[in-house]
């Protein structure tokens, strides 16, 4: 069971709940909880450049060990293409914010990267008059390792990890 | 008498012309035919022959072929094993490169993009702070840029010597456009030349611009007017 729940967490790439390796193995909860931890602690053990780790709620994920992640990124593509990335970075930061202040920010094309980041479940998009009201979601939290899923919890993460310069840049 | 229709009907030619010409020649009996003989003899004689078309290349190739499975059919069937013919059998071409058969299914790899990283989320918003602010200079300097223009133009007149223009038009349209008429502006022009209709137009437009005249034109390419429009080309009470 051990090897199948590796061979399934190799195979996802992303985070994969506790629920669905259950279903896949057809065991309990408890014997597939102590087949994950009996999995990480092998890898820690040959000190892997690959780690599988407890992410959100419940999910489990196999990746790349942070300090072999700079090194390896660059031979992978990514997902979020970087204009994706920089609008949803705008998001994250200024959260909660208007559609068309984002839009306003990064042009045009922020509409299409809204829908698109909606979809994946990263920016929630509430009606707000005419426009929308974007934070990001518990998923984006998730997706990018964050301790806090609240919306002014993440905000606040960002702009200790940003320099006083960019805030300037934003705010002035 | 089969060698004679064939020579008559002009098959003999070629390949069968070779057969022919054998048999008369008495290297085969056409009663008794060894085929491993028949063969061996043909296969001779087409290696002397002479290079002819491709065509009867072909056709001589074609016999050979038929023959040399004739000759093994019956070399095979002395050595006591029966052959036959499987129907709508076809070998199937050589593959030098098929030492063992394919795999039908292939391995299971991960092919996923990998997801983005949390210092990548914040280059990108540095990144973006970046565009912002060179965006915000460019539409300084674009403002800048337009203000200055603008500047330029308002002080054109002054290097035209626009005013004085405008100014001595004024005094000649005075006259005129206070009794209420309007004018045709050609009857305005100093000279009907190019450089005269845009020394008039340049301080008639000014003129409009500041609504002490109207220009009207009826259509287009057709005459055109000069009527008062402000109050300094109105009628003197006194004329009433």
């Amino acid at each position: 069971m051990k090897r199948t729940i590796e061979a399934a967490l190799f195979t996802v790439g992303k985070p994969v709940p506790i629920d669905a390796l259950v279903a896949m193995t057809d065991s309990g909860m408890v014997d597939v909880m102590r087949a994950i931890e009996e999995l990480s602690a092998e890898y820690e053990g040959r000190n892997s450049a690959v780690e599988v780790k407890e992410v959100g709620e419940d999910k489990f994920v196999m990746q790349v060990s942070p300090r072999y992640a700079e090194e390896v990124m660059t031979l992978a593509p990514r997902e979020l293409s970087a204009p994706l990335l920089r609008t949803l970075s705008v998001i994250a930061y200024q959260q909660p914010v208007t559609q068309s202040d984002v839009v306003e920010v990064r042009g045009n094309t922020a509409y299409s990267h809204v829908d698109e980041l909606v979809e994946q479940g990263l920016v929630s998009a509430e009606p707000h008059g005419r426009t929308k009201m974007l934070t990001t979601t518990k998923g984006f939290a998730e997706y990018f390792g964050l301790p806090g899923k609240d919306a002014d919890e993440v905000r606040r993460y960002l702009e200790e990890e940003v320099d006083a310069d960019t805030v300037e840049r934003f705010l002035g | 008498m089969q060698l004679e229709a064939a020579e008559s009907e002009g098959l003999a030619d070629g390949p069968i012309d070779l057969l022919v010409s054998l048999a008369r020649e008495g290297e085969i009996d056409p009663w008794r035919i060894d085929i491993v003989n028949v063969t061996d003899r043909f296969l001779g004689a087409v290696n002397a022959m002479d290079r002819r078309g491709l065509r009867d290349c072909g056709e001589t190739l074609l016999y050979a072929s038929t023959l040399l499975r004739m000759k093994s059919e019956a070399i095979l069937q002395e050595d006591g094993e029966p052959v036959e013919a499987e129907e709508g059998w076809e070998p199937a071409p050589m593959n030098p490169l098929w030492n063992e058969p394919p795999e039908l299914e292939p391995p299971v790899r991960r092919e996923a993009p990998r997801p983005a990283t949390l210092p990548e989320l914040i280059g990108e918003l540095k990144n973006a702070a970046r565009r912002c602010e060179l965006r915000e200079i460019r539409l300084r300097d674009r403002d800048e840029e337009e203000r200055r223009s603008r500047e330029t133009v308002r002080n054109l007149p002054h290097s035209e010597r626009l005013e004085e223009r405008v100014a001595e038009l004024t005094e000649r349209l005075r006259g005129t456009l206070s009794s209420g008429n309007s004018v045709d502006w050609e009857d305005l022009l100093k000279s009907p030349d190019r450089s005269g209709r845009v020394s008039l137009l340049l301080p008639l437009l000014f003129l409009e611009d500041r609504g002490l005249v109207e220009l009207r034109q009826s259509e287009i390419y057709g005459d055109l007017y000069v009527c008062p429009g402000g109050e300094l080309f109105e009628p003197d009470e006194a004329d009433d």
